[in-house]
C-alpha cells in the first residue's frame, strides 16, 4: 500500500523541516544579503542600487586579494594536514587502552575551551622570548649552532609577517577534536568482519588501514574536509582576539571573513561586505562541487 | 582492530603517543584553571606556575578580608586589634617584597652598565639578601596550602559579609554578573531545543541520504550553501524578521530554528546514514515496511553513536554562541553563559584574568561531564549499537 | 561489571545530569533586576564592562532611585556596536546608545542619532524645571561654555550636536621615574622637545650584550596610534574644509622619518625581538610596569592597570614632546578622545532617554565618571577636588590637555576606520626600514584618499552636493 506512495513525495516529506526552517528564516535573509551586494548599504541609511560595481570593485582591491592569498595558503596547509592528524588520532584513540576516555576528553578539550582562554595560552606559547614554544625550539638549535657554527633561533612568531600563518596554522591542528569525535563513531561502525577477512588474507595493521579502514570511513572524512573548507573560509574569532582587527604586521594574518567582518560594521560597507559574502560563496561551493566529484573515486558508500 | 588488544610493543607506542597528545591538548585547560586560582596580580606572566606562590602580599590580602569579616560579624575591639598588629607586620613584609623586585631590576641595570661599580653592585646584593630574609621568615611561619585553597575558594566563591555586602568578590558572589542565572538561561535554551535538533536533522538527513528522489542533489547541494554565507551579512534581515514576529527580547530565535534542523548536523548524519549498508534497509522495504518504519525501526537505533555527536555537538553550539545572544535579547536577566563570560573582559583594560578564568572554569566543567559520559555511553557504547555484520 | 552494564550505569549518570539540567531550568533561579511598576522602562546600550561599567551603573541607580517614572536597564557588552547598528537598521533601537567619537560622523550624517537641539528644544524647558527642583540646578541645559573646547569639538560632528561625552580622555607622554632617577635624569623634569626626548630615550636605554635591556621610548608600545606622530610636529591627517587626506605632509613624512631613526638607531631585528617578550597590556608583565619600557605615548587609564598590578609604581606623566619649533608650554598637543552617548533614531522614549542623558552630564555624575575610569574632565571648570579624588596623580596634566586648543580628536570623516587600519597595516613596514618614510605615507596617502572620496561622492548622492 505504501508503494503507491511515489518516491519523491516521500523524499520531499522528510526533508520537508527543513524546507520550511529554510523558507521560513533563512530564505529571505539570504535574498535580502543577494540584493545588499548589488547597493551601497551602510546599514544606518537606505540602500543604493549600484548593480555589479561591487563585484567589480573587487578586482582593484588590494585588500581583498591579501585576504584571498592569506586564506587560500592556510586552507592548503591546514586541511590536508589536520585531516591527517585526526584520522590518526582517532585511530590511535579507538585502540583499545586503559585510560581511553580521558585521552579522548584531552584532545576534545582544546575545542570547548572558551576562545579567550586559547588566545591567551597561544600568545604566551608563542612569545618570542619567553614561550615555551622558542624555549624548546632553542634548546634544540643550540647543538646544532655550536656544532655547525650557523644562528638558528625559534623565530617571533606574531609579531613578524613570516611566522604569523606558520603559527595559525599550528594552532588550527590543536582543534582537531571535534573531527576526531566524529571519526571515533564512524570507526565504530567498520564491521569487524571486514578486518577478520583482510587478516585472514594475511594484511598487516597498516595494509588494514588503508584498504579496509579508510574506504569504510571515507564518507565522514569527506564530511569532515568539507566542513574544513567552510570553516577556514569562515576563520575569524581566535586571529581576530590575538593580533586585532588588521591581522599582525602587513596584514599577514588577516582572512577573508575579518576583512568581511571589518568592511559590514567598522567600515560602514555592509553592500561591499554581501558581495564578499556571496563571492565566498562561490568559491566555497565551488571547491566543495570539487571535492564531491572528486571524491566519487575515494569514497565508498554501502548505501549505494 | 578494536576487540583485541594491541600488542605490547604497540600498546607502549600507543601510550607514549596519547600522552604526548594529551599533554599538549590539556595545556589551555591546565593554565585556564591555575589562572583561576590565583591572585590577580599573579596572573598572566610570561613564564607562569602551575601553582600560585604564596607571597606575603597574599597573607596580607586574606588578612584584610578576614579584618572585614569579623568586623562585618561585630568582633570586639580586643579581637580587631590583635588582628591589625599582624596586618601592620605584612604590610611591612608586603613592601619588603615589592622593593626585592625593584631592587633586582635595578641590580640588573648596575651589573649592565657600561661603568661597573663593582661596591655598589655588592651593597645592592646584600641589600636584596636582606629583604628576602625579612620575608622568608615572616613566610616561615605560614601554613601554605590552607592560603592557595583559600586563595581558590575566593576566586570562585568570594567571601560574603553577614548583611550580603561583599567583601572578597568571587565569581558566585558578583552582585552584577549571575553566574547561575545565566546557566539557568543557557539550560532553557538546550532543553527547548536540543530534542528538536536531533530528530529533525536525522529524518530530513534520512530523506537525502536513504531515499532516492529528483533532485534531492540539488536540494541538498542548497542546504550546504546556507552554511557557506557568513552570518554577518545575514544578521541585519534576520534581526527585522524576528522583530516582525515579535520575538526580539525573548529566547525564541535562540531555539525555534533548532526544530528544523541545521546543515552541519543534517550532513553529518546524511554521511552516517550513507554508510549504512543498504541491504538492511532492502530486506525490511521488501517484508513491507514504509520508509518511516525503515527510518525508526532500523536506521536510529544504528544511528546512536551518530545522534549522541549531533546532541553534542548542538549542545556546544547553544553553549558557546555568543553573536546570537547579543543580537537578539535585550535584557540582561536574559544573558546566556557566553554573554556572561563576556563580562569579565572590560574594553579599557583591568581584566581581573584569574575571575575571568574561574568563570571559563565553571562553564567548562558541565561541558566536559557531558562529553565524557556521553562518549562513554553512546560513542563507545559498541555493545548496543549492533552494527556487526 | 561488564561492558553493557557499565554503558547502562553511564547512560543513566547521563540522563541523571539532563534531569538535573532540566530541573535547573525549570526551577533555577529567577530573574532579579524588573523594574517597579509603573515606570517607563528605557534601554541603555553600553560597551562598558568590568570597572568602567560598575562607575555608569552607579550614575543609573542615582537615576533610578532620584525619580519614580523612568527606569533605565543597562545592557553592556563590549561588541555593542554591531548590536546597535543593526538593531538601529532594523528600526527597534534602544532608547539610549554609547559610541565611540569616531563613529559620530556616520551617525549623525546619516541621522542615526537624533540631534540633541531637536530635543533641547521639545523638552528642554520641562526637564530643565525637573532639575531645578529635584538636584538642585538652574536652567540644566548643554550649553558651550560649560565644556571644554575639544570635549564640545568630540560632541558635534558638522556642527549638528549628536551626543554627549560620558567620558573623554587625552593622550600624554608616560615615564617611569625610578628609571629617570637612575639614568641621572631628573624626574621632575621630562622632555619637552622631540630632540630632548631622543636625548633622553638614549640615556634610559639599556643595552647588554647587544640585547635590549631596556627601551627607552618605544612608539609601538602600546601600539594603538601607529597614525599620530605627524601631530608633534605640527602635521595633521586631513582637512576637513577640503576633504583631503594629508598623510604625506611634509611634517608627516618628518614625524615618520624621526619614528624610523629608532629601529636605525637601535636595530629592527633587535627592538622587535624585544617587543616579543612582553606580557600581555593587563598584566604586570606588559612593558611598562616591567620596567622594560621608560617612556611611552599612552591615556590616563594607565593608571588603572598599574594600581591593579604594581600598586605603588613612581610614574610621571606630561604632554607629548613636540617639534622644537612649534612648543608652546601653554598650548600642548594630544589626541584626545570621547565615548558619546546618543539617543538614537526611533528611539521608543525621547523625553526620558533625554532625561538620562542630561542626568549622566551633572557635574557630580560626569566627574564620578571621569574618576571611575581614572580620565580627564570634558567640563571647563572642574570641581576643587576633583583632581585630589582622582586616582591618577597627573590628571592635571590630562585636564589641561583636554583645555588645550591644540588639541586634536581623530580625523573626521566616516572613511577613518578604513584610513587608520591602512596605516596599522602599513607601520611595519616603516618600522622595518624596507622602505623610506615618505614612499609608504605617499601609498596610504593615495589610499586613504580614495576611501575618503568614495564617502564624499555616496554622500553626495544620498544628500545632494551641498549639505
Amino acid at each position: 500500500m505504501t508503494r503507491r506512495v511515489p518516491e519523491w513525495m516521500v523524499g520531499l516529506a522528510f526533508v520537508s523541516p527543513w524546507i520550511i526552517g529554510f523558507l521560513a528564516f533563512m530564505a529571505l535573509p539570504i535574498g535580502m544579503s543577494l540584493y545588499y551586494s548589488m547597493t551601497q548599504y551602510t546599514m544606518l541609511e537606505p540602500p543604493i542600487w549600484v548593480g555589479l560595481d561591487n563585484y567589480a570593485a573587487m578586482a582593484g582591491d588590494r585588500v581583498f586579494w591579501t585576504v584571498m592569498r592569506n586564506t587560500t595558503v592556510y586552507a592548503l596547509v591546514a586541511i590536508p594536514v589536520g585531516t591527517f592528524i585526526a584520522v590518526v588520532l582517532a585511530a590511535l584513540l579507538s585502540a583499545k587502552v586503559r585510560f581511553q576516555a580521558f585521552f579522548r576528553a584531552a584532545v576534545f578539550v582544546p575545542t570547548i575551551v572558551p576562545l579567550v582562554a586559547t588566545a591567551m595560552v597561544w600568545m604566551w606559547l608563542f612569545n618570542g622570548e619567553l614561550g615555551l614554544i622558542n624555549i624548546v625550539l632553542d634548546a634544540c638549535f643550540r647543538p646544532i649552532n655550536a656544532l655547525l657554527g650557523t644562528d638558528l633561533a625559534g623565530p617571533n612568531w606574531l609579531g613578524s609577517a613570516q611566522w604569523v600563518m606558520p603559527a595559525l596554522i599550528l594552532m588550527s591542528f590543536w582543534t582537531v577534536g571535534q573531527a576526531v569525535v566524529i571519526y571515533i563513531a564512524a570507526l565504530k561502525d567498520v564491521p569487524e568482519v571486514l578486518y577478520e577477512a583482510a587478516e585472514i588474507d594475511g594484511i598487516g595493521v597498516v595494509g588494514k588501514f588503508v584498504h579496509v579502514t579508510l574506504p569504510m570511513i571515507s564518507p565522514v572524512i569527506l564530511f569532515n574536509v568539507i566542513i574544513g573548507i567552510i570553516n577556514t573560509w569562515q576563520i575569524f574569532a581566535v586571529p581576530y582576539i590575538m593580533l586585532g582587527t588588521t591581522g599582525a604586521a602587513k596584514r599577514s594574518g588577516y582572512f577573508y571573513t575579518m576583512y568581511l567582518y571589518d568592511k559590514a560594521f567598522p567600515f560602514g560597507e555592509m553592500g561591499y561586505a554581501s558581495a564578499l559574502a556571496w563571492v565566498q560563496l562561490m568559491i566555497i561551493l565551488a571547491l566543495t562541487g570539487l571535492t564531491f566529484v572528486v571524491s566519487k573515486k575515494f569514497v565508498y558508500y554501502r548505501a549505494a | 582492530m578494536r576487540d583485541r588488544p594491541p600488542k605490547p610493543a604497540a600498546r607502549v607506542a600507543i601510550y607514549l603517543a596519547l600522552s604526548a597528545v594529551s599533554t599538549l591538548f590539556l595545556l589551555p585547560l591546565v593554565w585556564m584553571v591555575s589562572t583561576s586560582i590565583k591572585p590577580v596580580e599573579q596572573t598572566m606572566q610570561a613564564s607562569p606556575s602551575l601553582l600560585p606562590e604564596v607571597t606575603a602580599a597574599m597573607v596580607l590580602a586574606d588578612l584584610r578580608a578576614k579584618r572585614a569579616m569579623i568586623a562585618a560579624e561585630g568582633a570586639d575591639d580586643a579581637t580587631l586589634g590583635a588582628l591589625d598588629d599582624r596586618i601592620e607586620k605584612w604590610d611591612a613584609a608586603a613592601a619588603a617584597e615589592r622593593e626585592i623586585e625593584e631592587a633586582q631590576r635595578s641590580l640588573r641595570r648596575m651589573e649592565a652598565s657600561e661603568r661597573r661599580d663593582i661596591a655598589a653592585i655588592d651593597a645592592q646584593r646584600t641589600r636584596i639578601r636582606g629583604l628576602e630574609d625579612q620575608v622568608d621568615d615572616a613566610l616561615d611561619s605560614v601554613p601554605g596550602l590552607a592560603l592557595l585553597l583559600r586563595q581558590a575558594a575566593d576566586n570562585y566563591a568570594g567571601r560574603t559579609g553577614p548583611d550580603g555586602k561583599v567583601i572578597v568578590q568571587g565569581v558566585l558572589n558578583d552582585p552584577v554578573i549571575d553566574f547561575m542565572l545565566y546557566l539557568r538561561n543557557t539550560l532553557i535554551v538546550v532543553c527547548l531545543s536540543i530534542v528538536g535538533m536531533v530528530f529533525s536533522s536525522s529524518l530530513v538527513a534520512y530523506g537525502f541520504a536513504r531515499v532516492k528522489w529528483r533532485g534531492r542533489g540539488v536540494l541538498f547541494a542548497v542546504v550546504l550553501a546556507t552554511m557557506m554565507i557568513p552570518f554577518p551579512v545575514i544578521m541585519g534581515p534576520l534581526f527585522i524578521l524576528f522583530k516582525e514576529l515579535g520575538w526580539i527580547g525573548t529566547f525564541k530565535p535562540l531555539w525555534v530554528p533548532a526544530w528544523f534542523g541545521s546543515a552541519f548536523n543534517i550532513f553529518l548524519l546524511r554521511q552516517f546514514y550513507m554508510a549504512i549498508p543498504k541491504e538492511l534497509d532492502e530486506a525490511a522495504r521488501i517484508d513491507g515496511c514504509t520508509h518511516w518504519g525503515v527510518y525508526w525501526r532500523i536506521i536510529l537505533p544504528l544511528s546512536r553513536p551518530a545522534l549522541a555527536v549531533v546532541a553534542l555537538f548542538h549542545f556546544l553550539f547553544v553553549w558557546n554562541d555568543f553573536l546570537g545572544p547579543l543580537i537578539f535579547l535585550r535584557d540582561r536577566d536574559q544573558f546566556t553563559l557566553a554573554l556572561g563570560l563576556q563580562l569579565y573582559q572590560s574594553q579599557a583594560g583591568n581584566v581581573p584574568w584569574n575571575l575571568l578564568m574561574a568563570a571559563s572554569t565553571m562553564v567548562l566543567v558541565p561541558v566536559l561531564a557531558v562529553f565524557l559520559l556521553a562518549q562513554s555511553a553512546f560513542i563507545d557504547g559498541i555493545a548496543t549499537s549492533g552494527l556487526k555484520e | 561489571m561488564t561492558l553493557q552494564a557499565q554503558t547502562i550505569t553511564r547512560r543513566a549518570a547521563l540522563g541523571a545530569l539532563g534531569v538535573a539540567g532540566l530541573g535547573f531550568a525549570l526551577f533555577g533561579p529567577r530573574r532579579a533586576g524588573d523594574a517597579p511598576p509603573g515606570r517607563v522602562v528605557i534601554d541603555y546600550w553600553e560597551k562598558w564592562t568590568g570597572q568602567e561599567g560598575d562607575a555608569m551603573r552607579r550614575v543609573i541607580d542615582a537615576f533610578n532611585r532620584s525619580q519614580e517614572r523612568v527606569w533605565v536597564r543597562y545592557f553592556a557588552q563590549s561588541a555593542i556596536d554591531q548590536k546597535a547598528l543593526i538593531s538601529i537598521a532594523g528600526d527597534d533601537p534602544p532608547a539610549l546608545v554609547g559610541l565611540w567619537d569616531f563613529a559620530l560622523p556616520a551617525f549623525v550624517e546619516s541621522r542615526a542619532v537624533i540631534p540633541l537641539a531637536e530635543l533641547d528644544s521639545a523638552y528642554g524647558d520641562e526637564i530643565a524645571r525637573d532639575f531645578a527642583s529635584r538636584y538642585g540646578v538652574n536652567d540644566f541645559r548643554l550649553r558651550r561654555e560649560r565644556y571644554t573646547a575639544p570635549a564640545w569639538e568630540l560632541m558635534h560632528h558638522d556642527g549638528v550636536m549628536g551626543g554627549v561625552v560620558s567620558t573623554c580622555s587625552s593622550m600624554a607622554y608616560y615615564y617611569d621615574r625610578a628609571a629617570y632617577r637612575d639614568a641621572g635624569l631628573d624626574p621632575d623634569a621630562p622632555p619637552r622637545t622631540i630632540a630632548e626626548l631622543d636625548e633622553h630615550a638614549e640615556r634610559l636605554t639599556i643595552t647588554r650584550d647587544g640585547e635590549v635591556e631596556r627601551a627607552g621610548f618605544l612608539h609601538r608600545e602600546p601600539g594603538w596610534w601607529n597614525w599620530l606622530w605627524g601631530y608633534f610636529f605640527g602635521g595633521t591627517l586631513y582637512d576637513r574644509a577640503t576633504e583631503t587626506a594629508l598623510a604625506s605632509s611634509a611634517e608627516n613624512v618628518r614625524a615618520y622619518e624621526w619614528l624610523q631613526s629608532y629601529p636605525e638607531k637601535y636595530g629592527t631585528q633587535r627592538l622587535t625581538a624585544f617587543q616579543s617578550g612582553f606580557g600581555g597590556y593587563n598584566s604586570a608583565q606588559q612593558a611598562i610596569l616591567s620596567g622594560k619600557v621608560a617612556s611611552v605615548l599612552h591615556g590616563p587609564f594607565l593608571v588603572n592597570v598599574i594600581d591593579r598590578f604594581k600598586p605603588g609604581m613612581d610614574y610621571g606623566a606630561a604632554p607629548f614632546p613636540v617639534a622644537e619649533e612649534i612648543y608652546d608650554p601653554d598650548r600642548p598637543i594630544g589626541l584626545v578622545e570621547g565615548d558619546t552617548l546618543c539617543i538614537p533614531r526611533g528611539c521608543p522614549h525621547p523625553r526620558e532617554a533625554y532625561e538620562f542623558l542630561l542626568f549622566t552630564q551633572l557635574p557630580e555624575n560626569i566627574e564620578a565618571l571621569a574618576i571611575d575610569h581614572a580620565k580627564p574632565t570634558p567640563l571647563a571648570t572642574p570641581s576643587p577636588d576633583f583632581a585630589r579624588k582622582h586616582p591618577n596623580k597627573a590628571i592635571a596634566v590630562h585636564n589641561k590637555l583636554m583645555a588645550s586648543d591644540r588639541a586634536f580628536p581623530k580625523p573626521e570623516t566616516r572613511a577613518w576606520p578604513q584610513y587608520e587600519a591602512e596605516f596599522n597595516a602599513e607601520i611595519t613596514t616603516m618600522w622595518e626600514l624596507s622602505r623610506p618614510a615618505a614612499d609608504v605615507l605617499a601609498a596610504i596617502d593615495a589610499r586613504a584618499q580614495r576611501f575618503i572620496d568614495i564617502v564624499v561622492e555616496r554622500r553626495e548622492r544620498r544628500y545632494g552636493a551641498e549639505s
